[in-house]
């Protein structure tokens, strides 16, 4: 594709055009020597149409900017409309990042916008793109392979970020399809997984339960319109992440040894849950259990090694001989 | 903190998506000589080099009536860059919410504290005014250590300059940890475990180091050899049958990827990079999944006598 050449012009999709109308208006203002009339936006970008279908449109482009980052605002007195960019809420402001940091900063987080399970990634992706405004050079030479979001999770990541509540179809565990209605209240990545931590909605609009949903089990997700709501100030959405054994009441507490090699480790895999303690050269890990089976599954992994309670040291010591007979025989 | 960005307001995801990296795109070109490449623009926007070149296009081509075009000049590169400062140019826009929040959480995750000065510099420069630190903090999960963001930065800083790094680190088959030279070529990050792929500068080869058993990390002035991203992750993937499919939930296993799913039976793909990590998982399983590779499960047998053995004088207590 030759960028200049006249005959070679692409034929561009109703996306692409769009983009590049919004494109030239956003170049236009960003230009603008000061505030710019109605009459003079409708003359420049909507050619001759009745008024009311100009405003209409210059209103939902507007919109559609706000979303990109760019604020125009009218500054005009009553009727007489006058139209700029608000620098405050557009523009960078203060000292900026060096080109070097910003480039540091697009290489640290980089590994996060292929990472499935950080939910953001596709906003960081773009939010990567104005931090580090360098797109020339060698360096981004890489492989990609980033997995974009589905659409039923950007409708999730969407009601979180207007805290506007959805209408969603959900399947649980044992294939049971079910609908209700969720607040978004937080989201995490665990085990190359998304989770969204929501309360459910009563019919007269008080919540009850909160709990995590795998984003996957979601099949129609639809954002209620004309209503918000706020997320509670005591909620932490780290209360909400639980260890693969702690899925269900808890049935016991474990004690588990952990080499001091492994502690930092472990630490980072336990999510915070559970108390350490140093007991001469050792360290323990005391932590709630609801499954003795996955619990004692997760210790072979994790390279920790039960000491009580019995059933769970049993369990543990049932599988590792179911793995080591065939050695033995 | 106001939230009006909502899937009410929200166009049609392609087009707005366009013109989101559209206007990135026009907030680089403010200066002079600034470039933009169909390369660069694939690789960050993680679209094809033809679709990079009709973003390019739609830039060239952007107009009014009157026809106030932006003033490019062909690279070397097959893309573009700014012919002066002095007519028009674009200026680079703040984060939106979303966007603020997306790399608030992916700070906290990487574990780069509030008071670091990079992040203090984005903080007060290009986020949207309003959004508040700690409701991110509490709603967002952070997971991060300080260790980590620290020897990310020294990472990003030897990929970005090319020079060697050095290390303390223990590998699955070191009783001690060891010092290391190595030439890093990207970081990874994968079921919450950040992964360095590098050449090993005494031994040659290309490896993957975990980034929290690394210690001491230290960028030298040493140049490192060119980096050879396409060969730098040398992995084989073997094929794991699972009879018991509860494992593959409660255990985080990278990379897998199904290949059939019958009765309660899953075979996957899984790539192996060496070392016990997946071995100690199949062992996890408690006899109920096993790799097509014998000598993987050989080391999955020695894992669980290893165990069974030491942990004598231990359970006892």
């Amino acid at each position: 594709m030759d960028l200049f050449d006249e005959d070679e012009e692409p034929r561009l999709n109703g996306d692409e055009a769009q983009s590049r109308r919004l494109l030239s208006i956003a170049i236009f203002f960003q230009n603008a020597n000061g505030p710019v009339t109605s009459d003079e936006v409708a003359a420049r970008f909507y050619g001759p149409k009745p008024s009311a279908t100009i405003e209409r449109s210059f209103n939902r482009d507007r919109k559609r900017l706000a979303l990109c980052g760019l604020v125009i605002t009218d500054v005009g007195h009553g009727s007489d409309h006058a139209w700029a960019v608000d620098k405050d809420a557009s523009y960078l402001g203060g000292s900026s990042l060096s080109d070097e940091d910003a480039a540091v900063l697009e290489v640290a987080c980089r590994p996060l916008v292929s990472d499935p399970s950080f939910v953001y990634r596709d906003e960081l992706r773009l939010a990567l793109a104005k931090v580090d405004r360098c797109f020339s050079g060698t360096r981004f030479r890489e492989s990609r392979g980033t997995s974009r979001l589905d659409r039923r999770s950007e409708a999730l990541v969407a009601s979180f970020t207007s805290r506007t509540p959805v209408d969603v179809t959900y399947r649980d565990a044992r294939g049971r399809e079910g609908k209700r209605r969720l607040r978004v209240y937080g989201f995490f990545g665990l085990r190359g997984r998304n989770y969204v931590v929501a309360a459910r909605m009563d019919a007269d609009g008080s919540t009850s339960s909160i709990r995590d949903y795998r984003c996957d089990r979601f099949s129609s997700v639809t954002p209620v319109k004309d209503q918000t709501y706020e997320i509670p100030e005591d909620f932490f959405v780290e209360d909400h992440i639980f260890l693969p054994f702690q899925i269900g009441p808890t049935t016991t507490q474990a004690c588990f040894l952990v080499a001091p090699e492994d502690e930092a480790r472990v630490r980072g895999e336990a999510c915070g849950w559970g108390s350490w303690t140093k007991e001469g050269d050792a360290i323990i890990w005391r932590v709630d259990v609801s499954s003795v089976d996955i619990a004692a599954s997760w210790a072979i992994a994790e390279a920790i090694r039960p000491l009580s309670p019995v059933e769970l040291v049993d369990t543990w010591t049932r599988a590792l001989e179911g793995v080591a007979s065939d050695a033995r025989n | 903190m106001s939230h009006g960005q909502g899937a009410g307001n929200r166009g049609r995801k392609g087009g707005l998506e366009r013109l989101r990296e559209l206007l990135a795109v026009l907030g680089s070109l403010d200066d002079a000589n600034d470039e933009v490449s169909p390369t660069a623009l694939a690789s960050r926007f993680d679209i094809s080099e033809d679709q990079a070149k009709r973003l390019i296009y739609l830039l060239t081509t952007a107009s009014d009536e009157s026809g106030s075009w932006l003033p490019l000049y062909l690279t070397d590169e097959e893309g573009v860059a700014l012919c002066s400062s002095d007519s028009t140019r674009g200026r680079p826009c703040r984060l939106t919410i979303s966007e603020t929040m997306a790399l608030m959480s992916a700070l906290d995750q990487i574990g780069v504290p509030t008071s670091d000065p990079a992040r203090m510099a984005v903080s007060h420069s290009m986020v949207t005014p309003g959004v508040d630190q700690e409701e991110v903090e509490r709603l967002m999960a952070p997971q991060g250590h300080p260790s980590t963001a620290r020897d990310l930065d020294v990472c990003a800083k030897a990929i970005l300059d090319g020079k060697v790094i050095s290390m303390s680190y223990r590998g699955t088959a070191d009783a001690e940890p060891r010092v290391r030279r190595i030439a890093c070529h990207r970081v990874r990050h994968e079921e919450g475990t950040w992964y360095v792929d590098a050449t090993d500068m005494d031994s040659g080869g290309e490896r993957t180091f975990r980034l929290d058993r690394m210690g001491n990390v230290t960028r030298e002035d040493m140049m490192a050899r060119p980096a050879t991203p396409e060969s730098a992750t040398h992995s084989r993937t073997l094929t794991v049958e699972f009879d018991d499919v509860r494992y593959l939930d409660s255990l985080a296993w990278p990379g897998l990827r199904v290949t059939s799913r019958t009765d309660g039976h899953v075979t996957a793909e899984i790539p192996y990079y060496g070392g016990d990590w997946l071995p100690r998982h199949i062992a996890a399983c408690g006899g109920t999944a096993r790799a097509d590779d014998e000598q993987v499960m050989a080391q999955v047998r020695r894992i669980a006598m290893d165990e069974l053995t030491r942990a004598r004088p231990a359970t006892s207590r």
